[in-house]
């Protein structure tokens, strides 16, 4: 029995009230969701529509929730590899010397900056910096719902760059490096080494969530008519 | 039939594979019901293993999947992959080699 608009509309209201918001959960949990609600619906021709959404709902929440769980590890998977392989790919020739040179310009950045800002604030605002490129690159796309793709990367590995600044700050701050007379420390070694590690896996998660908005924009037709 | 389902379970992926070349295109609960009516209602499919199995195929690049708006809502499709096609052939083999050796295993006639 087909659903009139009126129906069609309140269904997407109550599942969206229960939480079951995102996009790709939407698509397929929806429609597994109506096409129940049409079955039953002949079967309770006494039933108000609110109470055999509710019925419906609780013959189906389970269903619901193994949709999310399988489809959030699908995308985990895929989005794991993804990252894997944008990471190991500055290791190869080219962008080896890549890093080799990054690690150098941070070093006698470090260096030369010593006598005039303070260290700890040098990575202050490279944070900020960092924080900045995170917002511009990992903002979802412009679908107007909750969506798995970006809060999936951002969430899995958004922490592990910031680990690394807090690492090179805390080193900085207890070490108070003080350069030998050749110019060299080892503690901005070590904090450049990080600071380039750190830059490689910011680039790895951009790279990751591109595929997550680009994935997000292909939907966004559908994702129209999800919230008409 | 709880058991039946449980026998089934290693065979779900031939399942929605051979029922994918014989349609062109199926939603996930169009699956569960074609089963039913195929076997009668003795084999339930449930939607916690279909969905998982699904997901599963579309990642190994055996499905591919299309969204079309139905009725103001939105369904997702799956279709075999052109690499789905040549995997229903063996799993299909497979099964029935299985299915043969499962005959002499337990004597079953073979006409069962």
């Amino acid at each position: 029995m087909e659903l009139s608009n009126e129906e069609i509309g309140y269904v997407k209201f109550f599942l969206h009230k229960k939480k079951h918001f995102y996009f790709e959960v939407q698509v397929e949990g929806m429609d597994h969701f109506f096409s129940v609600l049409e079955e039953e619906k002949p079967k309770y021709p006494s039933l108000i529509f609110s109470d055999l959404v509710n019925l419906v709902y609780n013959k189906c929440a389970k269903d619901l929730t193994s949709i999310q769980i399988s489809l959030g590890k699908r995308l985990q998977a895929k989005y794991n590899y993804v990252f894997i392989k944008e990471l190991v790919k500055p290791f190869t020739n080219g962008y080896l010397t890549f890093v080799i040179l990054g690690v150098f310009a941070y070093f006698n950045l470090q260096r030369l900056l010593h006598d005039y800002i303070n260290p700890q604030g040098f990575y202050l605002i490279v944070g900020i910096l960092n924080l900045i490129v995170l917002f511009k690159y990992m903002a979802p796309s412009d679908l107007l719902i909750g969506n798995y793709l970006t809060e999936k990367i951002s969430g899995n590995y958004g922490m592990v760059p910031w680990a690394f600044s807090v690492f090179s700050y805390l080193l900085i701050k207890y070490t108070a490096p003080i350069l030998t007379t050749s110019g060299f420390n080892l503690t901005y070694l070590i904090t450049a080494i990080a600071l380039v590690i750190k830059s490689l896996l910011i680039n790895a998660m951009i790279q990751t969530s591109r595929v997550g908005v680009n994935e997000c924009l292909k939907m966004e037709v559908t994702s129209e008519a999800l919230n008409a | 039939m709880a058991s039946n389902n449980e026998l089934f379970k290693g065979t779900l992926q031939t399942i929605i594979l051979k029922l994918l070349s014989e349609n062109n295109k199926m939603y996930g609960y169009e699956i569960t019901q074609k089963v039913k009516l195929i076997t009668q209602g003795e084999l339930l499919l449930k939607e916690g293993a279909l969905y998982p199995a699904l997901h599963k195929l579309e990642a190994e690049g055996m499905l591919e999947t299309s969204t079309e708006i139905v009725e103001n809502r939105v369904r997702k499709y799956y279709a075999l992959s052109a690499d789905g096609k040549k995997e229903v052939v063996s799993k299909l083999q497979e099964a029935k080699d299985f299915i043969a050796q499962l005959q002499l295993l337990l004597n079953l006639n073979p006409a069962i």
